[in-house]
């Protein structure tokens, strides 16, 4: 497997973002979906299993950056790795603790079990009034008193926008990763016969689990490039909106799950689709990625990018993983 | 000290005794045929012994440990690999990642070297040249020649062989009880093998054969004299064999 083509993709897409500031936030809003079907991809692609409450992950990363701003704008610059990193550890231990009652689940227990995780979370927060409870984090003059004014508009612009594509090339590294480790063979196999898989040696638990937490990681990393930082507020309202796993999963399957370029093509094609549901047929765009994963599914099940892999010769295949 | 022992072991469906109290052992490099016929609780027995069930009475004890609590993959990690009454590929991986796959996690190599146990596994059993195609490609003899590398990928002690002749023809029978000797004697793996009703194989292939029947254990011993006791044929419906 050869990363090269989605890594350049992505490399450029940042440039663009960086030389050219005008379109940081289009391409930002673009990459978004790329970047969380990507994400999406490295758990539910990878082992077969769907997270209803995938979205708390992204909000605990929005969460995360934002209260670390929101409380502490005395910290300065730190507070962005500091906010980053907070983020992306509670992504993970969200994903520690559900993961690790859930995943005992075979597939379709699991996608039931986690159904109620992301109202709860969103929930929690509102009912017990913690991090600015239903009223949300507004960071704009604290982003200004950490980085000052200049800076903090540069960073909820391209910053925010070169943050989303990173967000997306680290997940591509993480898939090559998986992939050319024992974990890629555990989880093929655990993909395509679970009961299989343990008899040959293979413990499902450990290897969904990991698939599940680097898979959240990104996906709060996404939540933190994309609100505190791009939109410089976190409301319960957006950070835990639903539908985004639908949007996620829609990305994976039109681009075809499993495979690494597949989310990038599915990102692209899914945002034309949105746009253009969104001029001529307003406020049916949900009922428009429902009809569009649907039939991807049924007509594509291997999607865009899967079923050329399937066409190209090993050597080519190679090179469109 | 032998390779497996199997105590009393009893395991129960609602009110079914799919298996009942049964006791064996096995030596290493000692091929022991479980004869019965459908329904008997062969398959289920196995799945006592490789940890898919876990038995409401009696023990699994391999080289004197007690394995009756551990999971599956604990045991194929022990040394216990299976071949699948339905054959049970990998249809999306190459023959050769499936048999790596079974060397990487059962067998506990490393990735490069698992891929040089899975080729020297694949030319053992004389797959070696469809490494490169999708296991869902091939043919039905080939997946369970497949499975048996996989198995012996995987660095096992113990096979366990579930009805693996059935539906072949007699030729390809003929080469997997030569194949199953072979590894017997070569390897000194011990071998379990299931059997409904390829008689003739089993006498061929086993140094022993215990027939079960309801559940239970009716006779044991040398595959010749077993087969041909009048109680044994009754059970198979008066159906007489002849060898
Ligand atoms: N998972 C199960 N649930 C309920 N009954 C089962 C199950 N597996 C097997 N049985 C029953 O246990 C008995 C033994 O089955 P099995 O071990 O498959 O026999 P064999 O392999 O000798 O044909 C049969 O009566 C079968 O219907
Ligand atoms: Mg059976």
């Amino acid at each position: 497997m050869k990363p090269w083509l989605p890594l350049v993709t992505y490399l450029s897409l940042a440039a663009v973002a960086f030389f050219m500031p005008e379109y940081s936030k289009t391409i930002a809003t673009i990459v978004f979906f790329m970047a969380l079907g990507q994400a999406v991809n490295i758990f539910v692609g990878l082992t077969g299993y769907v997270d209803f409450g995938y979205v708390a992950f992204m909000a605990m990363g929005a969460y995360g950056l934002g209260v670390v701003l929101y409380y502490m704008p005395q910290l300065g610059f730190a507070a962005l790795p500091l906010g980053l990193a907070l983020g992306v550890l509670m992504s993970i231990l969200l994903a520690a603790v559900v993961g690790g009652v859930a995943l005992r689940l075979r597939g379709a227990y699991f996608a039931i079990a986690t159904i109620g995780v992301n109202e709860g979370v969103k929930h929690l927060i509102i009912g017990a009034n913690i991090w600015g409870g239903g009223a949300g984090l507004i960071l704009g003059s604290r982003a200004f008193e950490a980085f000052g004014r200049d800076t903090a508009l540069w960073l909820a612009n391209v910053g925010s926008a070169v943050l989303v594509i990173a967000t997306g090339f680290m997940a591509v590294v993480a898939m090559y990763l998986i992939q050319v480790s024992k974990a890629g063979y555990a989880l093929a196999a655990i993909r395509q016969d679970e009961d299989a898989a343990k008899v040959m040696g293979i413990n499902p638990t450990k290897y969904k689990l990991l698939a599940f937490m680097t898979s959240a990681s990104l996906a709060g990393l996404l939540g933190a490039a994309y609100y505190p930082l791009g939109n410089l507020q976190v409301f319960p309202e957006n950070v835990f909106f639903i539908e985004y796993i639908l949007d996620g999963l829609a990305v994976m399957f039109i681009g075809g799950a499993g495979t690494v370029t597949g989310p990038i093509v599915g990102g692209a094609l899914y945002i034309i689709v949105r746009t253009v549901v969104g001029e001529l047929l307003p406020g049916y765009q949900v009922f428009v990625t429902a009809l569009v994963l649907m039939t991807t599914v049924i007509l594509l099940p291997r999607g865009i990018v899967g079923t050329l892999r399937l066409h190209l010769p090993p050597k080519l295949r190679e090179w469109l993983p | 000290m032998s390779l497996l022992i199997v105590d009393g072991v009893v395991k129960k469906f609602g009110g079914l005794r799919a298996v009942d109290g049964v006791s064996l052992t096995l030596d290493r490099g000692e091929v022991l045929a479980i004869v019965g016929p459908n329904g008997s609780g062969k398959t289920t027995l196995l799945n006592v012994i490789n940890g898919v069930y876990k038995p409401e009475e009696g023990r699994v004890i391999l080289e004197g440990r007690d394995i009756t609590k551990l999971p599956p993959y604990l045991r194929a990690r022990l040394g216990i690999s299976r071949a699948f009454q339905v054959p049970r590929p990998l249809p999306d991986s190459t023959v050769l990642d499936n048999v790596a796959t079974g060397a990487i996690f059962g067998g506990g190599y490393d990735i490069h070297s698992a891929k040089e146990a899975a080729e020297e596994a694949l030319s053992y059993v004389g797959l070696w040249e469809k490494r490169h195609q999708l296991a869902g490609a091939l043919a039905f003899s080939e997946l369970r020649l497949l499975e048996l590398a996989r198995a012996l990928a995987s660095r096992p002690k113990l096979l366990l062989l579930d009805e693996v002749m059935a539906g072949l023809s007699p030729s390809e029978i003929d080469r997997f009880v030569v194949l199953i000797r072979r590894i017997a004697e070569e390897k000194n793996i011990a071998a379990l093998s299931l059997v409904e009703h390829r008689m003739r194989a089993v006498v061929k292939m086993a140094d022993r054969a215990l027939v079960m029947h309801q559940g239970k254990k009716i006779m044991e011993g040398p595959p010749g004299v077993v087969l041909n006791d009048p109680k044994v044929v009754e059970i198979y419906l008066g159906r007489p064999w002849r060898f």
